[in-house]
């Protein structure tokens, strides 16, 4: 084959703090060699800025249009973060080496690449989901779930399994089917530990004034407001369709 | 997918692996490559909120491939679990790094490029996959 081959030169380019290089769904061809400097590369969805990467000296970009052939517009945009000098790749130097380069290390790129494709495409998916679910949650919509009515009713709670029949005395502070938030006097630990994953048996009045007697379970201990306080998370353990029907009632009124 | 026939040329020895067996182990040295020739294969990462299965991959997958074309970064970014009765066979890496090595530069940093990247946005993957 006589074939003359006109591969462009490696040209060198600045480009000053601030400016674009590349910008997305452009189509462009060049890949890019960072000799000083760096930059950022971004995308744009809804006019909210993606941040993608920070890339530095040595470091290359502009790879992902030719490993699509030249067929898809630039997926991302790139901005320079300093002054910035680039080493600029005409996508012929590299082309035929590529085509010609052993037929096993080309299927391996090409699948790298189809997984890049994949897992991008999963990782937008799960970012809007994401996004969705923060503002919902920002709403109040998704808030219903962990809505605790607040309540001020004293209670008596001990340890299921403490051998003597110790009755300690608290305050139920927050109340929803799950669980409670429940004061107790710090002190009261002398005669058994709050520990996490501790069993309590717990008996208290709903505002209703009907009561409740029911097994719970310390999820969470924090310093309660009140100096010498502390605040228990609970969760009922075992809690009858009844209790929950009662306390579903309380919550509303 | 059937296998190319390329990548049996490749093949030093076959291996049959039972359901549930860990092939690759993230995080364990080690750039050996393996071609799943039957069954199927899930790769998964480590998040701060368990395990979170990434991809589920057939027959002509490469795996591992990942360590062996960066070279400088060693250890397995994910593991490789066997989903059912899988055959695998596993590549040349002598033969494989041999040719890899004749490489420009310029091909070879591309080539790197794209491998960093893939790595960087499984991470991230998985950890939104873990809800992070």
């Amino acid at each position: 084959m006589n074939e003359v081959r006109k591969i462009p030169p490696v040209v060198h380019l600045s480009y000053a703090k601030g400016e674009l290089i590349i910008k997305e769904g452009n189509y462009g061809i060049s890949i890019y060699k960072i000799l000083k400097g760096r930059v950022r590369i971004f995308k744009t969805s809804n006019s909210t800025i993606i941040h993608l990467a920070t890339l530095g000296i040595g470091e290359v970009f502009g790879e992902m249009t030719f490993f699509n052939f030249l067929l898809e517009p630039r997926s991302a945009s790139v901005v320079a973060i300093d002054d910035v000098e680039l080493e600029v790749w005409h996508p012929a130097l590299l082309t035929e080496e590529y085509k010609n380069m052993p037929a096993i290390l080309r299927y391996i790129t090409k699948q790298t690449m189809n997984r890049l494709l994949k897992i991008n495409s999963i990782v937008d998916t799960l970012s809007k989901k994401k996004k969705k679910e923060k503002a919902k949650e920002e709403s109040g919509l998704g808030k219903r779930r962990y809505f605790r009515k607040n309540i001020d009713q004293e209670c008596i709670y001990r340890p299921v399994t403490h051998p003597l029949k110790l009755e300690l005395r608290g305050v139920v502070k927050d109340i929803n089917p799950l669980g409670l938030g429940v004061e107790v006097m710090a002190k009261n630990t002398m005669n058994f530990s709050h520990d996490l994953g501790t069993h309590l048996t717990i008996k208290f009045q709903l505002p209703s004034g009907s009561s409740i007697n029911e097994v719970v379970v310390i999820r969470s201990i924090k310093k309660s407001r009140a100096p010498g306080y502390l605040l228990l998370g609970v969760e009922f353990k075992n809690i009858s369709k009844d209790a929950i029907k009662r306390i579903g009632f309380s919550m509303m009124s | 997918m059937a296998i190319d026939s390329i990548i049996y040329g490749y093949i030093v020895k076959e291996e049959i692996v039972q359901p549930n067996v860990t092939i690759i182990e993230e995080g364990t040295k080690g750039d050996w490559m393996y071609v799943v020739l039957k069954g199927k294969v899930k790769v998964k990462k480590r998040t701060p909120l368990g395990l979170v299965t990434i991809d589920t991959l057939g027959e002509g997958a490469i795996v591992g491939e990942i360590p062996f074309l960066l070279k400088t970064h060693q250890l397995r970014t994910a593991s490789v679990i066997s989903e059912g009765v899988v055959k695998l066979g596993i590549l040349d890496k002598e033969r494989l790094e041999k040719e890899y090595e004749l490489l420009s530069p310029q091909l070879n940093s591309l080539i790197k490029t794209l491998v960093l990247k893939l790595k960087e946005t499984t991470k991230k993957a998985s950890l939104l996959a873990a809800g992070q």
